[in-house]
C-alpha cells in the first residue's frame, strides 16, 4: 500500500529513499533525508601564501594611497599659498609630457603597444585628443569652477570631498596583469607561429576596463573639483583639476606598466611615491615632520595596508576550508598549438 | 475620348458631374449632390456663366462620380454618361482604358493644361507645381476627337474658372448641393490652400495660429457659446430646451444687469484696486520675492553668480512691463471700468468674467513668460544630468533595447561628462528654486482665472445637461 503523500507514516516505509526524479517514491516532495550533504567533504586547503608575498600584493593599494596624500598635500599647499598655481600647473604639463613620452618609447620596445590602426568605418581615436581637450574645456569652465560651491560652508565641503574620494579607493582598480617579460614572450611565441603557418589571427591585447574603474575616476574628479572651488582664483583651479587628471587617469596606467615590469619596479615605485608624498606634507617648519597629525595619519594608513592588513589575511587562512562533492567536475584544458598543425 | 478635369480636384467625391461638352471632349467643372434639384441648379449656373459673357455652350450633366480607391474604368451609356471613381483628393483614379485625362486651371498660366498620365492621378495632388504643356493628344484618341480639341476654346475653359470660383466662395451657398470642402480633407479650406507659394504657406500659418491664440481668449469663447444658444433658442422645436437656455440667458443677463449697477456705483474703489493689484502684486511683490531669494533667505545658499544672473534678467523683465503698463493704468481701467465691464455686462454676467478672465490673463503675460522660461531651462537641464549621470556611472542608454548598458568611455570622454555633470548637479538647486517660485505665481493666476471660469461653467452648462 502506497501511504499518502505528505503523510508522516510515508517515512516509516521500508523502501529507501533514492535521489533520482525519473520515478516516483513514497515520500513527500519536500523530504529531507538524513544523508544530506554528506557527499560533501573537506578538500585539502590550499598552501597558506608568504607573508611576504602579501606584502607585495598590497603595494599597489599603497601607492594609490600615496597618491591621493600626494593630491591632498597638493591642494592644502595651493589652498595657503605654499605653492602658486603656475608652478603646480607647469610640473603637470611637463610630468605629463615625459611621463607620456616614456611609456610610448618604453612599452614600445616591449611590443605591447596597441595597434591603433583602424579596423572599420570610425577614424582611430589619436593619443592628441585626451592631451589637447581636457585642458581646453577646463580653462573654459574654470571661472564657474571656481565659484560652483561659494555658497556653501568648508564643514559640508570637506566631508563631501572625503566620501567621494572613498568611493574612489574603494572601486579603484588594483589589478596587475601578469609580468612584462612574460607577456613580452607569449608574444614573440605567436608571431613565430603565425610566420610558420598560414595562420594571420591577431593577438588582441585588450585589457577590459572594469565599470567600477570607470566610476573610480569620475568619483575622483567630482571630489578634485569640490575641493578646487575652495581656491583663491581661477588659476589655481585650473592647476588642482589638471593634477587631478594626471594623477588618477594618467598615473594608474603608467604605475600598472610599472608593475608589471617586476617586482623590484613595484618596490621601488612604491618607495618613491611614498617618500615623495611625506616631503609635501603640510607641516610645521618647528615641528619634526614624523610627528604632525598628517603624517602621522598617513603612516598608519600604510601601516594598516601594508603590514596589519597582509598579517590579519595571513592568520585567517587557518579557517579557510574549502568544500567540494563527488560531483564530475570540468577541467578546462587549453589546447596547446603544436608545430605542423594548421 | 478626353477629359478635362479641374486641378485642385472636385470636392464632392460621390455626386453627380457637370460641365460642359463639345464633340469627344468633357470638361467637368464640378459635382453636385446626387439629391438636389438638377435642373434648378445647372439653370443657375448658365444663368451665371452667361452673365459673365464668356459661355460657349451650356453646363450639362456629364455623368456620376463615385468614391472608390479601385481604379475603374469610364462606362458609357447610350447617352454617353461618365462612370468615373474618384479617390480622396478629388482626383480621377488611374484608369486602365485608353482616355485621356487633362487638368486644367494652372495658377501661372492662363489655360494650363496638365495632362494626366494613366497612372499618375495619385501624385498629380502632390505634385501640383508642374507646369509643363502636354500634348493634348492620347494614345487611341479618335480622329474627331482631335478635331474638337483643336477647337475647344479658351473660352470655354475660362467659363470652367469662372464657375469653379464662384463654387469656392461664400456664394456656393445659393448653389444647392454643392457642399463644403470639409468632405475633402486634401483640400485646405483656407482660399490660399491650392497656392503653393511660400508666402500662402505662411498665410496659412498665420491664419492657423491666429485661430488658435484667438480660442485662448474667454471673450471669444464665451460670446460663441452665447451664440449657440441663441441659435439654439431660435431653431430647435422643444419648447421644454428652450425655455431652459431662455432662462439662462435672462438670469445671466439680469446679474450682468446687476454687476452693472455695482460697477458704476463702486468705480472709484475698483479704480484703486485695480491699480494696486496690478503694480502691487503683479510687479512689486514679484520683484520683491526675487530679491529675497538672491539674500539666501533661511539658509537657503543658491549659487551667487547663477542667483544674481537671474534676478537681474527675471527682475529686467519684470520691471519693464510694470513700467511699460503703469503710467498707463488709469487710463486702462477707466476704459475697463467706465466703458467696457458695464456695457458688456448687459449682454450677461458670463461676458462680463470672461472680459476679467481676459484682462488678468493680458495683465499676468509677463509672469507667463519668466514661467516658461525658467520651465524650460529647468527641463533641459533635468534632461541633460540624466544622461550625464549615466555617463558618471560608465553606462550608456542603449536606443536599440530600451535600456542602459554599460560603456566604455574614454578618458577626456569621462572628464568632460564629469565636469559638466557636476557644474550640473550644483546649480541645479538654484534652478529649481526660481523656477518653483514663478510656478507658484502661475499657480495662483490660473486659480483666479478658474475660478472665474467655474462660475461661468456652471451657468452656461447647466441648461445644456439639463436638456441632456
Amino acid at each position: 500500500m502506497t501511504p499518502a503523500r505528505g503523510s508522516a507514516d510515508c517515512i516509516d516505509t521500508a523502501e529507501p529513499w533514492e535521489k533520482v526524479l525519473w520515478r516516483r517514491q513514497p515520500y513527500p516532495d519536500n523530504h529531507v533525508p538524513e544523508s544530506f550533504l554528506a557527499e560533501l567533504r573537506d578538500l585539502p586547503p590550499r598552501p597558506r601564501p608568504r607573508l611576504f608575498a602579501l606584502v607585495i600584493h598590497a603595494l599597489p593599494i599603497t601607492q594609490h594611497m600615496a597618491v591621493i596624500a600626494l593630491f591632498l598635500s597638493i591642494f592644502h599647499a595651493l589652498l595657503i599659498g605654499r605653492f602658486s598655481a603656475s608652478s603646480v600647473g607647469w610640473a603637470v604639463v611637463l610630468s605629463s609630457v615625459v611621463g607620456h613620452f616614456v611609456r610610448r618609447l618604453g612599452w614600445r620596445e616591449q611590443g605591447l603597444e596597441r595597434d591603433l590602426t583602424s579596423h572599420g568605418l570610425l577614424p582611430p581615436t589619436t593619443s592628441l585628443r585626451p592631451l589637447i581637450l581636457p585642458p581646453l574645456l577646463l580653462s573654459l569652465l574654470s571661472p564657474v569652477l571656481g565659484t560652483l560651491t561659494s555658497a556653501t560652508t568648508s564643514d559640508s565641503i570637506w566631508p563631501l570631498a572625503g566620501c567621494l574620494l572613498f568611493i574612489h579607493v574603494l572601486l579603484a582598480d588594483f589589478k596587475t596583469g601578469p609580468d612584462a617579460r612574460q607577456k613580452y614572450r607569449e608574444r614573440r611565441r605567436f608571431q613565430q607561429r603565425q610566420r610558420r603557418s598560414s595562420f594571420h589571427g591577431d593577438l588582441e591585447a585588450i585589457e577590459e576596463k572594469s565599470l567600477s574603474s570607470s566610476l573610480s575616476f569620475t568619483s575622483a574628479l567630482s571630489a578634485s573639483i569640490v575641493l578646487a572651488s575652495r581656491l583663491p582664483s581661477t588659476a589655481h583651479v585650473f592647476s588642482l583639476i589638471l593634477l587631478a587628471v594626471s594623477l588618477f587617469a594618467g598615473w594608474p596606467v603608467v604605475a600598472k606598466g610599472v608593475r608589471e615590469a617586476g617586482q623590484g619596479f613595484s618596490i621601488l615605485l612604491t618607495a618613491s611615491t611614498v617618500l615623495l608624498a611625506f616631503s609635501i606634507l603640510p607641516h610645521d617648519p618647528s615641528e619634526s615632520l614624523l610627528f604632525t597629525a598628517p603624517s602621522l595619519i598617513f603612516l598608519c594608513t600604510l601601516l594598516v595596508v601594508n603590514i596589519i592588513g597582509p598579517l590579519v589575511f595571513w592568520w585567517g587562512w587557518r579557517w579557510k576550508t574549502i568544500r567540494g562533492g563527488g560531483w564530475d567536475v570540468a577541467v578546462v584544458r587549453i589546447r596547446q598549438a603544436t608545430s605542423g598543425h594548421g | 475620348m478626353t477629359v478635362y478635369w479641374p486641378r485642385d480636384g472636385i470636392q464632392k467625391r460621390d455626386g453627380t458631374l457637370i460641365g460642359f461638352r463639345q464633340g469627344s471632349i468633357d470638361i467637368v467643372v464640378a459635382s453636385v449632390d446626387i439629391r438636389v434639384d438638377l435642373d434648378n441648379c445647372l439653370a443657375l449656373l448658365n444663368d451665371e456663366s452667361q452673365g459673365h459673357g464668356r459661355s460657349k455652350g451650356a453646363v450639362k450633366v456629364l455623368g456620376r462620380a463615385h468614391e472608390s480607391s479601385a481604379p475603374t474604368s469610364v462606362t458609357q451609356g447610350s447617352s454617353r454618361e461618365l462612370d468615373i471613381s474618384v479617390d480622396q483628393r478629388g482626383m480621377p483614379t488611374p484608369r486602365g482604358d485608353r482616355s485621356s485625362y487633362i487638368l486644367y486651371g494652372s495658377s501661372t498660366g492662363h489655360n494650363g493644361l496638365q495632362q494626366l498620365k494613366l497612372k499618375e492621378s495619385h501624385s498629380i495632388g502632390g505634385s501640383l507645381s508642374r507646369q509643363e504643356e502636354w500634348s493634348r493628344r492620347s494614345k487611341g484618341t479618335s480622329s474627331q476627337s482631335t478635331a474638337d480639341d483643336e477647337n475647344l476654346s479658351d473660352l470655354q475653359l475660362d467659363s470652367c474658372r469662372a464657375l469653379r470660383t464662384l463654387l469656392s466662395d461664400s456664394r456656393a451657398n445659393e448653389i444647392p448641393g454643392i457642399q463644403d470642402r470639409q468632405d475633402c480633407p486634401s483640400i485646405p479650406s483656407s482660399p490660399f490652400g491650392a497656392m503653393q507659394t511660400a508666402s500662402a504657406k505662411a498665410m496659412s500659418f498665420l491664419v492657423s495660429h491666429s485661430a488658435t491664440l484667438l480660442w485662448q481668449s474667454a471673450t471669444f469663447r464665451q460670446t460663441l457659446i452665447r451664440l449657440d444658444h441663441l441659435r439654439v433658442i431660435s431653431d430647435l422645436s422643444s419648447s421644454q430646451i428652450q425655455l431652459l437656455y431662455s432662462m439662462c440667458l435672462a438670469v445671466d443677463i439680469l446679474l450682468g444687469l446687476a454687476a452693472r449697477h455695482l460697477i458704476n456705483a463702486h468705480t472709484t474703489t475698483l479704480h484703486e484696486l485695480m491699480k494696486r493689484a496690478f503694480s502691487t502684486y503683479m510687479i512689486d511683490w514679484v520683484d520683491h520675492a526675487l530679491g529675497w531669494l538672491n539674500d539666501w533667505p533661511a539658509g537657503l545658499k543658491l549659487n551667487t553668480p547663477l542667483s544674481d544672473f537671474f534676478r537681474t534678467n527675471l527682475g529686467m523683465i519684470i520691471r519693464t512691463w510694470g513700467e511699460l503698463f503703469s503710467p498707463h493704468m488709469d487710463r486702462i481701467s477707466s476704459v475697463i471700468l467706465n466703458q467696457l465691464l458695464p456695457r458688456i455686462s448687459t449682454l450677461g454676467l458670463t461676458l462680463a468674467l470672461a472680459v476679467v478672465h481676459d484682462a488678468l490673463l493680458l495683465s499676468s503675460l509677463h509672469l507667463r513668460l519668466c514661467w516658461n522660461l525658467t520651465r524650460w531651462i529647468c527641463l533641459w537641464q533635468l534632461e541633460s544630468l540624466s544622461g550625464l549621470w549615466n555617463l558618471f556611472r560608465g553606462k550608456r542608454w542603449n536606443m536599440l533595447r530600451k535600456r542602459t548598458d554599460s560603456y566604455e568611455y574614454d578618458v577626456d570622454q569621462l572628464f568632460v561628462g564629469t565636469l559638466f555633470f557636476t557644474v550640473s548637479i550644483f546649480l541645479l538647486p538654484t534652478v529649481v528654486v526660481y523656477t518653483a517660485l514663478f510656478g507658484l505665481v502661475m499657480c495662483v493666476v490660473k486659480a483666479t482665472q478658474r475660478a472665474m471660469d467655474v462660475v461661468v461653467l456652471c451657468s452656461v452648462r447647466g441648461p445644456a445637461r439639463a436638456s441632456g
